[in-house]
This record gives C-alpha cells, structure tokens and sequence, in this order.
C-alpha cells in the first residue's frame, strides 16, 4: 500500500516538475518547446497544463486547439480555463457563450469584473452591482466602470457606490476610456470617446490628447481640425506627445489646418 | 520648447522624415539633408519607437542595424503581447 502511495507521489511530483518546466518556457516565448512539455501533460488529463496549452495554441494562431483545450479543462472545472473560454467567446463575438462560462468562473474577481462588462449592454443596474465586489478588492478597471457609469433612482445599492466614487470620476472617465482604446478585440471608438468625455472637460491632458487621437482614427483626415483643437489644448497643458499630434496634423492637414511652419516650430 | 528638444521619440522620427523628404514634402521648412534625417531616426529607434525601427529596417540600416533593429522590435511585440495576454489566466509555479 506504501509503496502505492510513494509511487503516486512521485508520479505526482514529476508532472509539477514537468508543468513548471513548460510555463518557464512559455513565459520565454519558447512556445514550440513548452508545447511539446505541455501535450503529454494535456493528454494525461490534467487541466493546468490543459489551460495553459490552450493559451500556447492561441499565441501560435491554432484557434479550433485553443477553443478545445479551453473547452476540455473548463468542463473539468477549472475557474481560470473557463474565465479564458469566456473571453475567448467575447473575442469572437459570441456573447451567449461568454456569458455562460463567466457565470461559471464567477468565483473569480476577474470574471465579476467580465460579467459587469457583458451586463452593461443590456442590464447597467446588474452590471454596477458585478463591478462593486472586485472595485471594493482593489481591481482599478471595475472601480473605473462603476464610477463612470450613471446613478439609477431605483437603486438601494447607490450610497455605498457613491462613497466608492468619491473624488475618483476624472480618473474613472480615463481608464474606462483607455480600456476600450486598447487591445484591439475589446476596443469601440465611439464607447472609449463616451466614457474619455467627462475627463476631457475636467481639463485633464492625457484624455484630451487621446480623444483627439481617436476622432482621427475615426474619420481620419475628415475630422482632424476637431482632432487638432483637442491636441492643441492638451499640448497647452504641457503634454508632448499631443504637441507631435498636432505638429504632425500641421504638416500633412488639409486646407487651414496645414500650417506647416508652425508644424516645424512645435517638432 | 520644441517636442524633440522635450525628448519626445516620435517628434524625431518625425523631424527625420522631414528632413529625408525634404522641401518637396515639408511644405519648404526642411531642406533634404539625408543624414540628419537619419540621425534623427536612429535616436528615434534608440528611445523606442517602433515605427523608426521599422523604418530603419525596411530602409538605409546595414545588415547587422537591421539585426539589431528587429531583435529590439521582436522585444517589443513581445511586450506589447505580454499586455495582451494579461487578460487571460494561467497557473504560475
């Protein structure tokens, strides 16, 4: 019986030693080699490796390996596979699916987080109350999109989000904003100028800097003498890199918006 | 103070393709003076922008800048990758 217990130990031992040697490789970037390590692991059944294969399998571009591996640790009850397997369906616009497998991570501040995201399209009440748990825990992203978002009469929730807030809404419009800026997949223009809009009127640079650029990603050469209006009172306010905008919109700007020897003087 | 006096990498890579293109493109402020231009860009690349790496690499760099420029881009994909792998979740050691 002992002898049973020592060898299951011991097999036990080999797969962390093997897990840990896989995730060092990933976090190198060697992701051919950590696949390699991860695979058997996969195959034995266990969901780290599983999870963290699938992750490998996303940063090679193997979709249809990445959704099983995601999908197989998930319903073996690993939180963090099916939080994955949640933002990988919203990446891919399936929000049904990313919305069932949150609830199923819900444990995880991360996932509260996601689902307060996910409510705000159609339930904001719900979705302030996700964003409250991880907001209280120090998550700077939940505080953000709680604090941005409006008061509902109705709500008994309201005092205690209230007191949360407090002195914190500049900060809050600018990180909500930034978040829908960047990355790509979870990006709407139009929601990051909404949420970048009460910073901007509060005078603070780095939102105007960025609001203009995003009215030049939007329209392009079409709206850039609204674009160089923002740049311009962010660069007055001391922010170079609105300076370079604007500088920039000076030399190739369209009609009055081309000035370039006023360009050259702000490069 | 000028943007590139303020340190900006961007305004030098900028300042560096106006001076590569010269009059033609700046509107007459720039006189084409190639070798400022590319001063201007290599200190661009040096601060960290990725668009003066890529130029460097795609024009005027000998073979080992070009090396070098893409083994310093491949370090900042790599780190641009980094922030967009924070939105997924693994076990650590």
């Amino acid at each position: 019986m002992l002898r049973w217990i020592y060898i299951l130990m011991f097999s036990m031992n080999l797969m962390a030693t093997e897990y840990c040697d896989s995730y060092t490789l990933y976090e190198k970037g060697d992701l051919i080699e950590s696949k390699r390590l991860l695979d058997s692991l996969a195959f034995k059944g266990d969901t780290k490796a599983q999870n963290l294969l699938a992750l490998v399998n996303f940063y090679s571009s193997k979709m249809s390996a990445t959704q099983k591996w995601f999908q197989r640790a998930a319903t073996k009850g690993d939180l963090k596979a099916a939080y994955n397997l949640g933002i990988y369906n919203y990446m891919n616009a399936n929000i049904k699916q990313s919305e069932k497998w949150m609830h199923k991570a819900e444990v995880l501040n991360e996932a509260k987080f996601a689902l307060g995201v996910l409510f705000t399209r159609n339930n904001p009440q719900k979705a302030k109350a996700y964003f409250y748990l991880p907001a209280v825990e120090g998550n700077l992203f939940a505080k953000a999109h709680l604090c941005v978002m409006p008061n509902f009469s109705k709500d008994s929730n309201n005092a205690k989000y209230q007191k949360l807030c407090q002195g914190f809404q500049e900060q809050a419009s600018l990180i909500t904003g930034k978040f829908y800026d960047t990355p790509k997949q979870y990006g709407s223009i139009n929601k990051a100028l909404y949420y970048l809009k009460y910073a901007v009127d509060q005078g603070n640079a780095e939102a105007m800097n960025l609001y203009g650029s995003l009215l030049y990603k939007r329209r392009g050469q079409s709206d850039e003498a609204n674009a160089l209006l923002y740049f311009l009172k962010a660069a007055d306010k001391g922010n170079v890199e609105a300076k370079v905008n604007a500088a920039w919109i000076y030399y190739v700007g369209q009609k009055w918006t081309r000035k370039p020897a006023l360009g050259y003087k702000m490069l | 103070m000028s943007a590139v006096k303020e340190k900006s990498a961007k305004a030098k890579f900028y300042m560096g393709i106006l001076h590569i293109r010269g009059w033609e493109f700046s509107h007459q402020t720039v006189k084409t003076d190639v070798n400022v231009g590319y001063e201007f860009i290599k200190m661009a690349a040096k601060e960290g922008d990725t668009e003066a790496m890529q130029y460097m690499i795609n024009n005027g760099a000998s073979r080992e800048e070009q090396k070098m420029y893409k083994k310093q881009l491949q370090a900042c994909f790599k780190t641009e990758e980094k922030k967009r792998a924070m939105h997924f979740l693994y076990d650590g050691c």
